[in-house]
């Protein structure tokens, strides 16, 4: 019996609701609905709101953002300042852990453009194969990612920047601290690893976020750590490795003044037998479980860009106007279904753009 | 309401659900449809005592977003299981508390129906689910939750993707992920099924 076996056998069944309960509880739903309820309106706090696409406040949070920006940036200044004197700026020394490292937010706000190189080569299939491409992702806003494909086509670099999770983005240090120890919920290293390049990557994630997030990733049972690395883009980080005798080695190329990620590798064993996937998704693409595989993806620093090239933001006009399905390519819900259902019928077919707004 | 060639029902819940974008009160359609595999998803993973505020949330959530539901997905299933897992997730967290202490309460009955080899095998599975919900617990929240969706509540890959809001083949990597860890964390324990060899 497999493991899957094992646990459909262990599969719960419990008795459905009562009448009543099935009464009372459509009560309090249509009490909501016909806003008759007085507790309806705070139905979640606003982290679960974001996690599951809430309209933007594109005033409200660019006012935020600046402000956050502004704020870090003259922290910064005060992390300079106590770092040449040895302490805080009258000169008693530093114990507060949230005044180490507070980077800014390396990410303007939106528009801007970011430049990525993957890389894939794998042993399996019928004959090793290598990609290497570039994509250019194009952050409209904070709900829109376009991402143009003409130079790696099949590539799949969105998820980059989209796949967001359950994070917090910004709160107190001690708020945030116990959120992101909560997201740690196994003991597994690489699912705290998953965790941090997540919300390191995340353009929202405030100062007090990447300065936790940085701090778990320093904690992190096993890490090599190699100073003044340099990318294939030309980036200077530390990186920080991770092996794992299950599932392979992940390494991620840190800027430690600000968190910002230069750059996301694995290398994954080859998977054989029934429970083996049938491909494996990758930046790179899609490439056979049998083989090793290596991939890295190269993240340049975000450019602001005032205007975005008029045929990407017709698409994107386009697309939300018709509320269409999400083209293949895309790194949320099945838009990652290759087999062409869900094409959204205005995407120019000389365009290798995918259009990937959050769902 | 009937019966479609796909299987799915008329109106789809799509269109229920675009209809009350303007008309409201039709969103008790999609509770009325949907309320018991709710429930069912939630009473699988804690206690049956805080399954109704759940339930209720979700749906309310589900209200409040419903002008994101991507109408081309004929049903809303996946959607809701998807509101649900957040929904779960973050009642976990606001308490402090970690899912594998449900999943234990949640465990199979140990009273069965269906005569002597029906009762033996609840009772294997009694004697075996806490080495299942510990294996289960070292699992990274992520992987537990696809892998849950896929082996508890039936969705197919493409429905968790749609659930979890990530792509296909990520799906695929977290199951697979899972699997292997759930595989290793059960081979330290034996199964009770399994002859003694020592």
């Amino acid at each position: 019996m497999d493991e899957l076996a094992v646990l459909t056998r262990h599969r719960p069944d419990p008795a459905p609701p009562t009448a009543a309960e099935r009464d009372a509880i459509r009560a309090r739903v249509m009490g909501h609905v016909s806003g008759a309820d007085p507790a309806g309106a705070p139905v979640a706090p606003d982290r679960l709101l974001v996690d599951l696409g809430a309209p933007p406040r594109p005033t409200r949070r660019r006012l935020a953002r600046a402000l956050v920006a502004a704020a870090a940036a003259a922290i910064v200044v005060v992390a300079v300042v106590m770092a040449r004197s040895g302490g805080e700026p009258d000169g008693t020394p530093v114990t507060t852990p949230e005044r180490e490292e507070l980077p800014a937010v390396p990410y303007p706000a939106p528009p801007f453009t970011v430049e990525v190189a993957v890389a894939g080569e794998s042993t399996g299939g019928s004959a090793p194969r290598r990609v290497e491409g570039r994509i250019t992702l194009h952050r409209l806003d904070d709900e829109t990612v376009i991402a143009d494909h003409t130079a790696c086509e099949g590539c799949d670099a969105t998820s980059l920047m989209l796949n967001l999770g359950d994070r917090p983005r910004d709160g107190t240090v001690a708020e945030v601290r116990a959120a992101v120890e909560a997201l740690f919920d196994s003991d597994h290293p690489l699912s705290r690893f998953e965790v941090i390049i997540g919300g390191l990557m995340d353009p929202a994630s405030s100062p007090v976020v990447r300065s936790e997030l940085l701090r778990a990733l320093r904690s992190t049972e096993g890490l090599e750590v190699t100073e003044g690395v340099t990318t294939a883009l030309g980036d200077v980080g530390t990186r920080y490795a991770l092996a794992e005798a299950m599932f392979g080695e992940y390494s991620i190329v840190v800027d430690p003044t600000d968190g910002y990620v230069y750059e996301v590798a694995s290398t994954s064993e080859p998977q054989t037998g029934p429970e083996a996937p049938d491909e494996i998704s990758s930046p790179a693409g899609w490439f056979a479980p049998d083989g090793r595989l290596v991939t890295v993806s190269t993240i340049g620093r975000p450019v602001p860009a005032d205007a975005v090239p008029a045929e990407m933001a017709d698409l994107a006009t386009s697309v939300r106007e018709t509320s269409a399905a999400r083209p293949g390519g895309c790194s949320s819900g099945s838009g990652n279904d290759r087999s062409g259902a869900g094409q959204v019928p205005p995407v120019p077919p000389h365009l290798a753009y995918a259009y990937c707004p959050r769902p | 309401m009937t019966e479609r060639t796909d299987g799915a029902v008329n109106p789809s819940d799509a269109e229920v659900i675009v209809r009350s974008r303007t008309e409201p009160a039709v969103f008790g359609e999609v509770f009325d449809r949907h309320a018991d595999a709710v429930f069912g998803f939630f009473a699988r993973r804690v206690p049956r005592s805080e399954v109704p505020d759940l339930v209720a949330e979700t749906f309310r959530l589900a209200f409040d977003t419903r002008a994101r539901f991507d109408a081309e997905r004929v049903r809303a299933r996946p959607w809701l299981y998807g509101i649900a897992t957040n929904v779960l997730r973050h009642h976990l967290r606001g308490a402090r508390r970690h899912q594998a202490a449900h999943l234990r309460l949640a465990a199979p009955p140990d009273d069965a129906e269906g005569g002597e080899a029906a009762v033996v095998d609840a009772v294997d599975a009694a004697a075996s689910w806490p080495a299942v919900a510990a294996a289960l617990d070292r699992l990274a929240e992520i992987d537990r939750e696809a892998l849950l969706l896929l082996a508890w509540d039936d969705l197919s890959y493409a429905e968790i993707a749609e659930a979890t809001d990530v792509p296909v083949g990520t799906v695929r990597s977290r199951l697979n992920r899972a699997r292997r860890q759930l595989r290793a964390g059960l081979a330290r324990t034996p199964d009770p099924q399994e002859p003694d060899h020592g």
